[in-house]
């Protein structure tokens, strides 16, 4: 298993060179000068020199990125200009509450999606099936900031079933306040989970064991459970592993519209102020934490499917 | 020989291809047709100048006269959504029309010659696919200024690697073909088999993942818009209206939820055809 880690930590190793390189060129795609764009325009010719000496911007470009490189590894990601703090201190405060939020929309998605890809595969190509494939087609499109209003408004509006926006005070209130911002995300990434598992449910239902169970005369539960979910939710890992992404884009808007003060939320306010050094920042953070997902998720898939080989 | 062509079957009368369809993927082109021609007529068929204030007073509910209501400034909301769609439309066909090319392009190149150009665009995949998709969007525009030329210029940096992946895999699977080695072994010119041997047996799986990408830049779009990034104002787009009508959703709920049920239409007639698509392509391929 060691040897294992170490070969996918070993392949991580130049994506995440490729990361930096990227995320050290986004601020060099600004129109004009970089540092007079972080400071504002009414920046002394000072500060602006400093900032300029800090980025090293009238050095060659490699200089540059080392100079990025060498910062970066002392934790050294420059300062927010509209906060005025360290970036990597009021990206690290946020991180916790982004995580749990993604957490908790990833088990409601599961929990939407689940129980129908099973319904849909378990009846495929009946009009159960067609009836719910259709409904996640239209999921699909419902742009997650508006869905996000809509709830907002029947949920907490008119009904007052969940409070509007905040984390509250920590443990079960904050997951109460959670909720509806969790449910958005879930509702928008449930499609994608609903239509792979679906998909390898198919599959399994098609295999030789499963008609060797119904033949056995194995009860309909057991066989659905015993044989069917265990097998069919072992590639589902890789797919929420996959879509990673998408359910950090979908929580990135979400924090804003439902005012969670997570990284997303901090994103978005930083682009509208355009405090570069924190969107830089925070790209990089939102980046790693997709390749650590996916590391984890390989992992996990290794650990519970016994024909991946673990030498591999 | 003549006894074979008298028992020939008789060829099968021509049927136009779209009744043969399946009915997703006739509901889908229907609505989306129907969509683009709305869009186009707009100017023609739209009741109100689309930036016209004041008419009938702001945020009016649906009546006659405002089918859809009026906004806070008073303007008639289904005429602004007639001409969102217009610019929601395009965002969706630019948003795929670009990467696609590049994509296509460069993973045709790559997956034909394999080795190092191949190995290079490998690690840029890996290195694109670990960002999450709007966040290097979003951070793009950040730093280009917000505007649709922005987004547009972030989409084609970002989604082209997505049809390159694809294109790439099915080239590599393709390159080794009798027919391309024939056409290497007549002697033609790498671009010519490229292009018209290689383009014609790797495109459909790119073009099919068009389909839901339209879906994505749309979306994409709109939620720039709704965050004052994407389309900037008098123009007008579906996420922006959403933007502008929010501090009104409880009084006014309908300034919200029509641009928001126009994307959800659009996007869902789209996805009709994508999974259509897909499934006869899948079809095909399994036979």
């Amino acid at each position: 298993m060691i040897r294992y880690i170490a070969g996918r930590l070993l392949l991580i190793l130049p994506v995440l060179f490729g990361v930096s390189i990227v995320v050290f060129m986004l601020i060099r795609l600004i129109p004009g000068n970089p540092a007079v764009a972080i400071l504002g325009e009414h920046a002394t010719p000072e500060l602006i020199a400093r900032v300029e000496q800090q980025l090293g911007l009238n050095l060659p470009l490699w200089r540059q990125y080392l100079i990025f490189l060498g910062h970066a590894s002392r934790g050294d990601f420059g300062a927010s200009f509209f906060y005025q703090e360290s970036v990597f201190t009021l990206t690290m405060e946020r991180i916790p509450v982004s995580l749990m939020l993604i957490t908790y929309a990833a088990v409601i998605g599961l929990l939407i999606s689940v129980p129908f890809a099973t319904w849909a595969a378990v009846r495929r190509e009946t009009s159960v099936d067609h009836a719910i494939r259709l409904v996640f087609t239209g999921t699909i499109g419902i742009p997650s900031f508006w869905l996000g209003i809509v709830l907002a408004l029947l949920l907490s509006v008119k009904v007052r079933l969940f409070p509007l926006g905040g984390i509250g005070g920590g443990g079960f209130d904050m997951l109460w306040h959670l909720t509806l911002p969790a449910l958005t995300i879930a509702v928008h990434i449930s499609p994608i989970l609903m239509r792979s598992l679906r998909s390898s449910l198919i599959e399994v239902l098609n295999a030789d064991y499963v008609t060797t169970g119904i033949a056995m005369g194995l009860r309909p539960t057991t066989l659905l459970v015993s044989y069917v979910l265990r097998n069919g939710l072992t590639p589902f890992i890789s797919v929420v592993g996959l879509n990673v992404g998408w359910l950090i884009g979908g929580t990135i808007i979400i924090e804003q519209v439902f005012g969670v003060p997570g990284v997303g939320s901090l994103l978005i306010t930083s682009i509208l102020t355009r405090d570069y050094t924190i969107v830089q920042f925070v790209t990089l953070v939102l980046a790693f934490l997709v390749i650590l997902v996916n590391l984890l998720t390989d992992l996990a898939y290794a650990a519970v499917d016994p024909r991946v080989s673990l030498q591999r | 020989m003549s006894a074979v062509s008298t028992i020939a079957p008789p060829r099968p009368a021509r049927r136009w291809w779209f009744a043969t369809a399946g009915v997703p993927l006739r509901v889908g082109l229907v609505g989306i047709f129907t969509i683009a021609v709305l869009a186009a007529l707009a100017p023609v068929i739209a009741p109100y100048d689309p930036t016209a204030l004041g008419l009938a007073g702001g945020l009016q509910p649906p009546s006659a006269a405002h089918w859809f209501g009026t906004d806070q400034l008073g303007r008639d909301i289904l005429t602004r959504v007639l001409y969102a769609a217009r610019i929601d439309l395009q965002i969706g066909t630019i948003g795929v029309a670009i990467p696609l090319v590049m994509g296509v392009v460069i993973g045709l190149f790559a997956g034909y010659y394999a080795s190092w150009p191949d190995a290079i665009l490998g690690r840029v995949i890996d290195v694109v696919t670990a960002f999450p998709f709007l966040v290097l969007v979003l951070a793009i525009v950040a730093m280009l200024g917000p505007g649709l030329k922005n987004f547009y210029i972030a989409i084609s940096l970002v989604s082209w690697v997505a049809y390159a992946r694809i294109v790439r895999g099915e080239a590599l699977g393709v390159r080794g073909r009798g027919y391309i080695l024939a056409a290497r072994s007549l002697g033609y010119s790498d671009a010519r088999i490229v292009f018209r041997h290689l383009l014609p047996n790797v495109i459909v799986p790119a073009l099919v993942f068009g389909m839901s990408d339209f879906v994505l830049d749309i979306l994409a779009g709109a939620s720039l818009g709704y965050f004052g990034l994407g389309v900037q104002p008098p123009a007008t787009e579906w996420g922006v209206m959403i933007a502008e009508g929010r501090n009104f959703i409880v009084t006014a709920p309908w300034v919200v939820i029509f641009p928001g049920i126009a994307i959800v239409i659009t996007s869902f007639f789209v996805s009709l055809i994508g999974d259509s698509v897909s499934d006869i392509v899948r079809r095909v391929h399994a036979s």
